[in-house]
């Protein structure tokens, strides 16, 4: 087991150094002068190159690179090099937005994706399966920005039930944060839905054909007992990795639904930044989001090991 | 089964067509010019600009009555969009469009320009130089006071001109001949040149916003980012980075108590939530360049629209005249300003001349700056044709139009280039990202499409631009020496002399050179609430009364 986190952990840190590297190189690669956006076309050519100084931008990019990496083991994303402020503030405001919207869009996906997958595959070529199947597709197919602009017509300029767009912190005021907050998360979390309804659908379907389910139902066990003890636990691991795939919206949030919603979060700022060449940000907000994609990877292969007892054994 | 599944698919086809039939729904206004607020905004966002309801033929547009009481109100809230997060408040770095936008409802500036462009005492009693002795004296106003009740006198004026040069984002390029400055009494301020400077007037009035110097020194640059203290009508109360700036009305503003209580500053990214926003009433004003179908689409529903009365952007066919090849031949330059048709493009595109016109050159014919001599080049086929083939060219040949991404300019492109066509020149488009096109300033291939800034009007960028050494078109324009020498000897000469140059300059650049040609002359468009009275001006915002604004009550 020890050694197996080890090796996980191993993987993880390379995983974060890999994206590092490329993000930084690729960011590097775009044309585009971030001085002159900053100081714009008019500025001279004394400011821009003192501009230059103050950013490290004269650099070679490998000794810029270093420098950032040295600045980060001390805690430091950098300055933002549009905003002038410290990139972890820049993300600190607008994490907070993002999570606030996407996590609770995955956690709503999830937990009816899968009730949705259950039910589909339970009632497979029944109204309930067609009716489930022909929503997901939806979900599926249907672009989010299309979906807001859908939300906020009705919703919001015809029926006048929710606000068109707009943010409250549920810190602030709960019930705002769930006025403002509740078309987001659902068009959000309906197309996450429709992928782990879609998955699970398809993974019942192949445990229930299999022959230990059968034995289960010749046994005499009940049909609930059936569907969630043997065939739903068996059923979990594609779901599961599905469900973690999609966790980078919790931190790297949707930009469609972001601009559709008017929720500065952290979609619309990697966007602003790389329009704006503002490396700092880019680079810091990829960092992050890594970051926290790979530890909820590592925490999903540790999950793996209590969901199905195999995988706990190819640990030791 | 396979009923009720085809029921459901024609109900969300019909909701989704019924979404995107309305006018007032995102797809018309996609419209949305983002990437021409982008360009050469510094120019027209940041720059004074004069009051558009003083001037309404200067191209004032209302569609509606502003309708309700006479009566002012006082209360209330204004909701103004902006497309992103400034990236300052700071008075001496602010300098694109969104900051244009923010800034003259917090800051003002020592001079103003006025209805013909020309800059003018504002916070000064009088602004007056010496040539010959190198100096600029200023006398500012009695009774000015910063929102943090602190006096604007000789001695803040100072500090901030001392401040600016020291710091400002524009210093290289506003403040280079500015050696010293000094208090000779407690109104009176003497700015000692290094050099004479005949522009540094326009400087003044365009980008250098006065700060208070007790707020900068007391909480640093960084806490005065976070609540900057000027002499406007409204002072800022909360910065909420991401979502927006909220301000609160300064009751002891020099021009009188504001009516309104506050004035949002709130991030609307696109253009079609902003008219989804204006129509249910988030939202008093809307800013819009160069966008006739949302502009027209707004007017139809009862908007008031108003033009700012100083142009904001010159769309400018930029020519490489020094690259071998066809545009080294000022012949093949005039057969493609002969082949342009510009008036047509304009009403075509600009709401028949409502939201913009053609121009001879970087200025309109209401500017002290235009110069009548230059007479431009109607639209003649023939004559193009003619031309071509004196030059050799009568085949045709193939050219690149480099333009920056946004709906107006690609349009304005395409029509170009199936005009051009007509003559036998070939043109391929090359769109260029905003984040880019700082990169084609220099030397571009062909021509570029360029969106020149015109708030602080058509001298400025003349003296500016058009000269060797210059970041704009430095290894492509002719830089002829008549032409530099005009320029030169204008910037340290008398206000007489400084126009009577430029003017010369103009006529070679635009007319006996074309080495530039103006297609169209955009100005930037307020989009206003009924609601809301007084004089907004547009996204200039300068040119808005602020504290004689006000709402009907809810």
């Amino acid at each position: 087991m020890g050694r197996y986190l080890l090796k996980r952990l191993g993987i993880s840190v390379l995983v974060v150094f890999l994206v590092s590297v490329i993000s930084f190189t690729l960011v590097h690669m775009l044309p585009g002068d971030p001085a002159v956006l900053a100081l714009g076309s008019e500025a001279s050519e004394q400011d821009v190159e003192a501009f230059r100084k103050e950013y490290h931008l004269d650099r070679p990019v490998a000794e810029q690179y270093v420098i950032w990496i040295r600045e980060i083991l001390h805690g430091d994303l950098g300055d933002s090099i549009t905003y002038s402020r410290p990139v972890t503030a820049c993300l600190a405001e607008r994490l907070p937005r993002t999570i606030s919207i996407g996590l609770p869009a995955l956690i709503l996906s999830s937990m009816f994706g899968i009730f949705c997958g259950i039910v589909s595959a339970v009632k497979r070529g029944k109204f309930v399966d067609n009716l489930i199947t022909f929503v997901s597709t939806i979900g599926l197919g249907a672009p989010q920005f299309w979906l807001g602009i859908l939300g906020v017509y009705i919703f919001g300029m015809k029926l006048k039930l929710l606000p068109l767009s707009g943010y409250v912190a549920p810190s602030e005021n709960f019930g705002q944060y769930v006025y403002y907050g509740v078309m987001p998360i659902l068009i959000l979390s309906f197309g996450l839905l429709a992928s782990v309804s879609r998955q699970t659908r398809s993974n019942m379907l192949e445990v229930i054909n299999q022959d230990y389910i059968r034995t289960a139902r010749a046994n005499g066990l009940v049909e609930k007992s059936v569907v969630y003890k043997h065939a739903l636990k068996n059923a979990l691991i594609p779901v599961i990795t599905t469900i973690g795939l999609q966790v980078r919206v919790v931190v790297g949030g949707s930009l469609m639904v972001e601009q559709v919603f008017n929720i500065a979060g952290i979609g619309t700022l990697i966007v602003s930044a790389i329009n704006g060449r503002d490396y700092m940000v880019v680079q810091g907000c990829v960092f992050v989001i890594s970051v926290f994609i790979v530890l909820v990877n590592f925490v999903i292969d540790l999950l793996y090991g209590f969901v199905d007892p195999r995988v706990r054994k190819s640990w030791r | 089964m396979k009923k009720g599944v085809a029921m459901l698919l024609i109900a969300a086809m019909s909701v989704s067509l019924a979404a995107c039939g309305d006018k007032g729904s995102a797809g018309s206004a996609g419209a949305g010019d983002a990437g021409n607020a982008g360009a050469e905004d510094a120019g027209s966002a940041g720059s004074g600009d004069e009051d558009a309801g003083t001037t309404p033929e200067a191209g004032d547009t209302e569609a509606a009555p502003s309708g309700g009481s006479a009566e002012p109100v006082a209360g209330g809230t204004v909701n103004i969009p902006i497309t992103d997060d400034p990236t300052t408040l700071q008075g001496w770095m602010m300098r694109n469009s969104n900051e244009g936008v923010i800034s003259p409802a917090i800051y003002e500036t020592l001079l103003k320009y006025d209805e013909t462009g020309k800059p003018q005492p504002y916070l000064l009693e009088s602004f007056t130089g010496d040539p010959e002795a190198l100096t600029y004296t200023l006398v500012v106003k009695d009774g000015i006071t910063f929102q943090d009740g602190t006096p604007l006198d000789a001695e803040a004026v100072k500090w901030n001109l001392d401040y600016y040069k020291e710091n400002g984002v524009l210093t290289g390029s506003y403040f280079n001949y500015v050696d010293s400055v000094e208090v000779t009494d407690e109104k009176t301020v003497v700015v000692h040149m290094s050099s004479w400077d005949a522009l540094f007037d326009y400087g003044l009035a365009r980008t250098c916003f006065v700060c208070s110097p007790t707020a900068v020194e007391s909480l640093g640059p960084d806490g005065f980012n976070e609540a900057p203290v000027g002499t406007g009508a409204f002072k800022v109360t909360k910065w909420s980075h991401g979502e927006g700036i909220y301000t609160e009305r300064y009751d002891d503003y020099w021009q009188g108590k504001p009516y309104l209580d506050n004035v949002n500053f709130v991030i609307y990214s696109s253009t079609a939530t902003q008219q989804a926003a204006l129509e249910v009433g988030d939202l008093d004003v809307m800013n819009l360049s160069g966008d006739a179908v949302t502009a027209d689409a707004l007017k139809a529903k009862g908007y008031n629209l108003t033009n700012a009365a100083i142009p904001s952007t010159g769309y400018t066919l930029c020519f490489n005249s020094l690259a071998d090849g066809p545009l080294t031949d000022v012949r093949v330059r005039q057969a493609i300003a002969y082949a342009v048709d510009a008036e047509e493009i304009c009403n075509s595109l600009l709401g028949d001349g409502a939201y913009g016109e053609a121009s001879t050159q970087w200025a309109v014919t209401t500017s002290a700056e235009y110069n009548s001599e230059v007479t431009g080049y109607g639209y003649d086929v023939e004559k193009a044709k003619a031309l071509l083939a004196e030059a050799g060219y009568g085949d045709g040949f193939e050219l690149t139009i480099n333009f920056q991404v946004g709906d107006f300019a690609k349009s304005v492109c395409q029509i170009i280039q199936a005009e051009l066509q007509q003559i036998g020149i070939t043109v391929t488009l090359n769109q260029i990202e905003v984040a880019n096109y700082a990169d084609y300033l220099g030397e571009w291939d062909g021509i570029l499409f360029h969106p020149m800034g015109l708030g602080n009007g058509q001298f400025s960028q003349v003296a500016a631009n058009m000269i060797p050494g210059a970041r704009f078109g430095g290894a492509t324009f002719l830089h002829d020496e008549e032409s530099v020498g005009l320029i030169n000897e204008a910037i340290v000469s008398d206000q007489e002399t400084l126009s009577q140059n430029l003017k010369g300059a103009v006529k070679i650049l635009f007319q006996d050179n074309v080495e530039l040609y103006t297609v169209a002359i955009t100005y930037s468009t307020a989009v206003t609430s009924p609601k809301l009275h007084g004089d907004y001006g547009s996204i200039q915002g300068n040119g808005a009364t602020w504290h004689e604004l006000w709402k009907e009550a809810e």
